[in-house]
């Protein structure tokens, strides 16, 4: 009985939510391109013979020497390239890398980032200077400079290019945190609850972290969008691990060099960038009213 | 009831340091506090009223530092020597600090602020911000009312019911005294006193109690909640029934200071100041605090709202044996609610004695300056 009407309370909330994004169509062009994206991904790990792919981990079985370039056509809607790759399936192959490449990236910059820095602003003092200089050396190394250290250094695969991106990319996050939690260290909420007598762990973990995490989730879509740019990036200067790789940039820079001949085979993979990157800021826009208290409460009284 | 005193204050010193800079606030305050009594804080902005209610509280800025002086609270002293440095001045190892007040904030002394919108979490309902303090001061007190509502009697509780209609109150506290716990009782009582419902809304809220029974998985989490709370998927359902009762509580506490209940899960910018006011001082009032600091809880409030905020303390006070230190500028509130007023001016106390004596003769000039700035209506 209690399961059943929470769960009803959940839908409510949900669809509640929903509304609040697609107020603003920009925001729901932004999910419709991102859920397809989603959907490629989730296809392609699971099922990949509904779509007529065998093997989406590498380029090579794309391979079709009789075929030649070829303009898109109906036979090859998007075109292929040299080789004779079909550049349709090789897109939708290397939407899956990124996603699913960049999502870890993501999440761990942003824990850690977070961390790092709510922790530092909270204890002030040493601790502050400590680890906020050491992500400015993070900070301060380009992340290229940075992946091709890490992975002459280590080895050269999409782990250590993610584990570099992630040291890359925290310090964005730590620098967030950090302000954030300055503003609210010394807000009248934690006197208050400083008052009621809560310890300082409780307070850092109940009343700092939720009102610091809500400004990184709004970056957390727009960082997303830049790994996926920087592994596009990286991929494009010659540092993927190996010449079958299918990834976004990796097929960009493959293009590059037939670009006079097969224009098609640059400018299809740069257009999936680019839509990922736009529709990702687009929801990280929609996300910033959804976290805000107030916004919401306003719709709640509308419905 | 015995007096005793609860806050005594002996020559309180607390300067403000910065890099280039050194101000004594507080010159050498003394202050006392006895039971079931509110005194009245007055002095203009700059005074040190609040410095004062920030260093009985422990709250003092990191650039603050009491110099000398003694703080005891209920007979025990709260100022021990600080083995920190300051942050200014290399040789501050003399400077005392508010140790012994972080066991007793929140369970034997609280404060409610002006501003309460600013001094809420934004993110939380107030029913959760008005009960959190008893999720960890006093665990036990929640487990302990789910356990003994869940084993109550139907038919004691229909006889008491019995002794109400009948209007025998001596007979029916004696009742209650000798079949219910504690923790029965308190709840019992903050049916019976509240003001907004009828006798006959009262017995069958008070007959409902009998009627929340757990279920045999909740009786059996919560008779082995150790257990339960290392196991993830129990310790949620604990943690569900704790918040639950929670919120109970904080209804009853809302109840008894004759405010609606449907705002428990509402978030704070959903209210009124007036209302996000009296959150604060239920959030401060539930673990039954024996000392309630008020600085300047009115200031943002207007003329009706200030009204009805004090005569909910004034209700407040009658139902939890409280006592109270008001922080406030305005002397014509004090004069209603305060039974002694202490005028502090430039950070030392230049009068203190009954409310009326005050108000009627002020002695020193500041005071009477105080009073006449009051415009008479």
């Amino acid at each position: 009985m209690k399961i059943k009407s929470d769960l009803m309370k959940f839908i409510r909330n949900l669809s509640l939510y929903f509304r609040i994004f697609t107020s603003n169509k920009m925001h729901l062009a932004g999910l419709i391109i991102i859920l397809f994206f989603l959907a490629d991904t989730v296809v392609l790990q699971f099922s990949p013979w509904l779509i007529g792919i065998h093997n989406p981990n590498t380029l090579s079985s794309d391979y079709n020497f009789n075929v030649g370039v070829i303009q898109p056509s109906i036979a090859y809607p998007f075109g292929t390239t040299y080789l004779g790759i079909n550049l349709l399936t090789a897109v939708l192959k290397a939407i899956r890398i990124d996603v699913l490449y960049a999502i870890p990236v993501v999440i761990l910059a942003a824990l850690l980032g977070t961390f790092v820095g709510m922790i530092a602003a909270y204890l002030g003092g040493i601790f502050d200077e400590i680890l906020m200089r050491l992500t400015d050396v993070f900070f301060s190394i380009p992340y290229i400079v940075l992946v091709i250290a890490l992975s002459a250094a280590i080895s050269r695969n999409f782990t250590v290019i993610s584990l570099s991106l992630v040291l890359a990319f925290f310090p964005l996050y730590a620098k967030y945190a950090r302000s954030s939690t300055l503003i609210i260290k010394n807000s009248n909420m934690i006197l208050s609850s400083k008052a009621i007598g809560s310890s300082d762990a409780r307070t850092l973990i109940y009343h700092v972290f939720p009102n610091v995490i809500s400004a990184s989730i709004s970056q957390l879509a727009l960082t997303f969008g830049l790994v996926i740019g920087a592994f596009a990036t990286i991929a494009f200067i010659g540092l993927a691990p190996n010449s079958s790789v299918p990834e976004l940039g990796y097929l960009t820079s493959f293009g590059l060099q037939y670009i006079q001949i097969a224009p098609w085979a640059v400018l299809i993979p740069s257009l999936f960038i680019v839509l990922l990157a736009i529709s990702l800021n687009l929801i990280g826009d929609g996300m910033i009213d959804l976290l805000d208290p107030y916004t919401v409460s306003i719709w709640r009284k509308k419905s | 009831m015995e007096k005793k005193e609860l806050v005594k204050v002996k020559n309180l010193k607390v300067v403000f340091e910065s890099r280039f800079d050194r101000r004594e606030i507080l010159r050498g305050v003394d202050f006392s506090l006895n039971t079931n009594e509110t005194v009245g804080l007055v002095g203009v902005n700059g005074s040190g009223k609040s410095t004062f209610a920030m260093t009985l509280m422990g709250l003092l800025p990191k650039n603050a530092k009491i110099v000398s002086g003694s703080i005891s609270i209920d007979g025990m002293d709260m100022l021990v020597k600080s083995v920190k440095r300051g942050p200014y001045d290399r040789k501050s190892d003399d400077a005392l600090i508010n140790k012994g007040i972080e066991k007793l904030r929140g369970r034997f002394i609280t404060m409610v602020t002006q501003e309460a919108a600013s001094y809420l979490d934004p993110l939380l309902n107030v029913g959760y911000q008005i009960f959190e303090s008893v999720l960890f001061h006093d665990e036990d007190r929640l487990i302990k009312r789910i356990e003994s509502r869940d084993a109550l009697n139907n038919d004691i509780l229909s006889k008491y019911v019995k002794l109400l209609t009948a209007k025998d109150y001596n007979g029916a506290d004696k009742f209650l005294d000798e079949n219910f716990n504690i923790y029965v009782k308190e709840q019992i009582l903050s049916i019976i006193r509240r003001d907004d419902l009828t006798d006959e809304d009262k017995k069958n809220l008070i007959l409902a109690l009998g009627r929340t029974r757990l279920n045999s998985f909740q009786r059996f989490i919560i008779s082995n909640r150790s257990l339960a709370s290392k196991i993830p998927g129990f310790s949620r359902i604990l943690k569900r029934l704790l918040y639950e009762e929670g919120y109970r509580l904080a209804g009853e506490i809302l109840g008894l200071m004759g405010l609606d209940t449907s705002i428990l899960r509402m978030f704070p910018n959903q209210l009124s100041g007036g209302m996000l006011q009296a959150v604060m001082v239920a959030s401060a009032i539930i673990n039954n605090p024996r000392v309630i600091i008020m600085d300047e809880p009115a200031s943002s409030l207007d003329p009706i709202a200030q009204y009805r905020l004090f005569n909910l303390l004034n209700k407040i006070k009658k139902n939890f044996d409280l006592s109270l230190i008001l922080i406030a500028h305005d002397i014509t509130l004090l004069s209603r609610f305060a039974d002694r007023i202490v005028v502090i001016e430039d950070g030392a106390v230049v009068e203190a004695g009954d409310a009326s004596d005050i108000i009627n003769n002020p002695s020193n000039e500041y005071t009477k300056n105080l009073v006449r700035s009051v415009i008479k209506i």
